[in-house]
């Protein structure tokens, strides 16, 4: 066999190969039933980044499109608008529990919400419908918090407190903690992280004595991380459950805890391999609001131990200082929550009384996470008013309907010109197809690889992508015969008619990226759907036409001997 | 081996472009005259901005089509546009408001009004959707910025790798397939959505690859001369040379066309319909837009002798 040949082969057999991996997720996930489907993507929430998605048109959900009102802002509150927008909806959206929300910034004042599979209508006022509320919350310590962890374990159980003082031993730990913590630096705040120290141990350490409780089914769901607890973030849900029930919160009030709360992070960690959602019990009465702050950045220290390190400073306005320093006062060495719209999302230690109106929150955070905080603290401080523009919900029936009527059409078409270019052209007809089918096989796994997302313009981009590689098989087709009529040998006729059809081939699929490429520059959503689509398949059809036919011809010819099946 | 012709062809095409000319200019003007009489498109909320929403009933509502157009006009929101959704048996109504409201007021008013008048025929929302003005104006431009750039650069390809009256010829045929595709849909008073921008840009794509297959092959025929005395004879000789080639593409990709008319819902068969028209006009306007003005051309400027 010709080494050409041999390597084509080779090629080709390596190509459907890589191309059957990177699928492989994508047909895992695409043979199972809807609910086995959203079961398998809450067991691996990291699903979506390795499949082809299906655009809203298809399965149905919601679009909304956001622009900021900047009209009644002031000049120097404009500036990073988008951010705090953002922020605020990012976090409102995430509390809808969504499997795949996708959130993007547009330009300089437009925000993008995609919420696949959703569909509930009153959610986009939800979304945007309230101002952004930034409050400050003290922690409960830490004997409060195992009391009430206690007062759940004994509801389920269906039993009375008795006993309170369990979680001692955790608090001495605590204190001990915290009281390092105070002497280690002159700062004022602290990050929740406490320092590198605990978060690297945070995996193993247990606090306030809760994994040494007998497995109860409530406190058998939170984890000690650092000095917090955690939440499998797959269990996120079954906890919302039980402190949701009207029991529990019944029992609540009972040991006097009414005027307390279970509040989750805003942040997951890592521990132990597993995913946790940080857990927060707060007083719910918040010592002060979003109004008091005048201004937060994100910025380097500049002195201290920690010079060097992120941190985020904060500016308090007149009565925000007044409120401020009474309230560090009043709780020196406790934790003071800060919660955006019902989201922790930083508990630093108060260190000292601040005064000043001046504070300065560090732990370990990178420079990003510090300028992220400094967002949330300047979206409670300076609200973004914001209008829907635009707003779509596709109900998932009809999203079926589509995915039905799209997947009947293009199979009844594509089995129709498959048979009748097998019977016209005969094994000619069959090499063309394989390629057809390779086609197709290698659009979607480069789709998959980009993680993509397929839309029906994008099916539109397939559907011409395929009418152009039947054509360029028909090209290459009709071009043999005629060099077979004009009396040229089937080698001859196979190689010159690859080397004519060569040049129309490149001439017209470069023609069209080109185009594809000017869409999908200046196109928006759908259009670039389309040409995304167009463009892989283009280069795509090129490959499969004019070198693997050629493979394919090259090594069934010799065989056949001077006949060709064409 | 099965044929359609047993040898190649000798159809004298470019003969009777004149007679094919004036029948394009009958549909063109046809096309400019519905657009007047229907005063533009009939354009999809995508575009004009506004509210529509997709309901479907539990039980039948097709003759109630009134009763709901007078409720609804009774909310201020204008004339709604009210219509039924495939076969009866479906009831299922799509409500088009094209006045704008504050946020999704004008989708919420419409469903609130109509689930208070017929509480006892339930009904499930298929879809809604809402567009602000100022997003749908920003569509359509671009849109239009993004198809007229893509031609642009088709005449400049074609330009480089051809000459200009062939890309001048590749791509007046281009407007005129989009041209009679628009006017089907004027004609019809059919909606134009994005969904059918994208079928113009597969058309444009389609008869683009339609016209360079002909072009390629008169290049070769003519020994890769481009204009000259026996161009006319040339562009004949290499239509007829496809001929087979063009007749079953095309048929193929028509056959399943009409396969996606009948198989495919609603979202699918305007889409197919206007790729009938688009890919069946890509295919006449190669022989009888794109080649009659390379001819023309090749008249009006012969190219000196060498």
């Amino acid at each position: 066999m010709n080494r050409n040949i041999t390597i084509g082969l080779i090629v080709t057999v390596a190509l459907i190969g890589i191309a059957l991996y990177l699928l492989k997720d994508s047909i895992l996930f695409y043979s199972k039933s809807q609910q086995e489907q959203d079961l398998y993507a809450q067991s691996h929430p990291t699903i979506f980044k390795k499949i082809i998605n299906l655009g809203l048109d298809i399965q149905g959900g919601m679009r909304i499109v956001l622009e900021i009102d900047k009209s009644n802002l002031p000049k120097e509150a404009s500036a990073d608008v988008q951010d705090r927008a953002y922020t605020v909806i990012e976090n409102r959206i995430n509390g809808l529990g969504v499997a795949e929300p996708s959130i993007q910034k547009q330009g300089k004042d437009r925000i993008i919400v995609e919420l696949p599979g959703f569909r509930d209508e009153g959610a986009a006022s939800k979304v945007i419908g309230s101002t952004a509320q930034l409050e400050f919350n003290l922690l409960r310590d830490p004997p409060e918090l195992d009391k009430a962890i206690k007062v759940v374990d004994n509801v389920l159980k269906g039993q009375k407190i008795t006993d309170t003082s369990a979680g001692a031993a955790g608090t001495d730990t605590n204190v001990a903690k915290n009281k390092e913590a105070q002497t280690k630096a002159q700062k004022l705040f602290e990050g929740k992280e406490t320092g590198r120290d605990t978060s690297t141990a945070a995996a193993e350490s247990t606090a306030a004595g809760i994994e040494k409780e007998p497995a109860a089914s409530f406190s058998e769901l939170l984890t000690g991380i650092g000095e917090q607890i955690g939440v499998l973030e797959s269990n996120k849900a079954k906890v919302d459950q039980i402190l949701g029930r009207k029991d529990v919160q019944e029992a609540f009030e009972r040991s006097g805890l009414g005027g307390s709360n279970f509040l989750w992070g805003h942040e997951t960690k890592v521990a132990g391999g597993s995913l946790y959602r940080m857990m927060y019990y707060v007083k719910s009465r918040p010592e002060m609001r979003g109004d008091a702050i005048k201004d937060a950045r994100g910025s380097i220290d500049r002195g201290g131990f920690s010079a060097g390190a992120a941190i985020v400073e904060l500016e308090m306005n007149g009565k925000g200082a007044k409120t401020f320093a009474r309230v560090t006062g009043a709780n020196v060495n406790k934790y003071l929550a800060i919660v955006l719209d019902s989201t922790v999302y930083s508990a630093p230690v108060i260190r000292s009384k601040i005064p000043s109106g001046r504070a300065q929150i560090e732990g370990s955070f990178t420079m990003d996470e510090a300028k992220n905080l400094a967002i949330v603290l300047r979206a409670g401080a300076l609200p973004a008013p914001v209008k829907i523009m635009e707003q779509r919900t596709v109900g998932p029936s009809l999203g079926q309907d589509s995915i039905h009527d799209c997947a009947v059409a293009a199979v009844i078409g594509s089995i129709l010109v498959f048979l009748f270019i097998i019977i016209y052209y005969k094994m000619s007809g069959a090499y063309a197809v394989f390629a057809l089918v390779l086609n197709l096989l290698f659009v979607l796994a480069a789709m998959a690889s980009i993680n993509a997302t397929l839309t029906i313009p994008g099916i539109c981009g397939l559907v011409l992508n395929i009418a152009v590689a039947v054509d360029a098989n028909v090209l290459i087709c009709e071009r043999i015969r005629e060099e077979l009529h004009l009396g040229k040998t089937v080698r001859s006729a196979i190689e010159i008619g690859y080397k004519r059809v060569f040049v129309v081939i490149m001439d017209s699929n470069l023609t069209m990226l080109l185009k594809a490429a000017i869409l999908f520059w200046i196109g928006t959503g759908p259009i670039k759907g389309f040409a995304v689509t167009l463009m892989f398949g283009l280069i795509i059809s090129m490959f499969t036409s004019l070198y693997i036919t050629h493979v394919m011809y090259n090594f069934f010819t010799p065989k056949t001997g001077e006949k060709l099946s064409i | 081996m099965i044929q359609i012709f047993k040898k190649v062809p000798n159809i004298n095409f470019i003969g009777v472009w004149k007679i094919a000319f004036s029948i394009s200019g009958a549909l063109l003007l046809i096309t400019v005259g519905s657009i007047i009489y229907h005063k533009g498109f009939n354009t999809s909320i995508e575009f004009t901005g506004g509210t529509e929403v997709q309901l479907k009933f539990e039980k039948p509502i097709e003759n109630n089509l009134g009763r709901i157009r007078s409720i609804l006009s009774g909310l201020g929101y204008g004339q709604p546009e009210i219509k039924t959704i495939g076969p009866a048996k479906n009831n299922e109504i799509q409500v088009t408001v094209k006045k704008q409201a504050e946020g999704t007021t004008v989708g919420d008013a419409v469903k609130d009004a109509i689930s208070k008048a017929y509480a006892d025929n339930k009904f499930e929302v298929r879809r809604e959707e809402k567009v602000g003005p100022k997003i749908g104006a920003e569509l359509a431009s671009k849109a239009f910025w993004a198809v007229l750039l893509a031609l642009i650069a088709i005449v400049v390809y074609m330009g480089i790798r051809f000459n200009i009256p062939y890309g001048l010829g590749g791509v007046l045929s281009l407007f005129h397939d989009v041209f009679i595709t628009l006017g089907f849909f004027s004609l019809t008073n059919r909606e134009i959505s994005l969904g059918i921008v994208a079928a113009l840009l597969t058309i444009v794509g389609y008869s683009l690859n339609d016209t360079i297959v002909v072009f390629d092959r008169v290049r070769e025929n003519m020994g890769g001369r481009l204009l000259g005395p026996n161009v006319e004879t040339m562009i004949n000789k290499s239509i007829n040379q496809t001929l087979s080639r063009t007749i079953i593409t095309t048929g193929t990709v028509l056959f399943v066309l009409i396969a996606f008319s009948f198989f495919g819902g609603q979202v699918i068969q305007d889409f197919s319909l206007a790729m009938l028209v688009g890919c069946s006009s890509g295919v006449y306007s190669t022989v009888y837009i794109a080649s009659p003005i390379v001819l023309w051309w090749n008249k009006q400027f012969p190219p000196k002798l060498k």
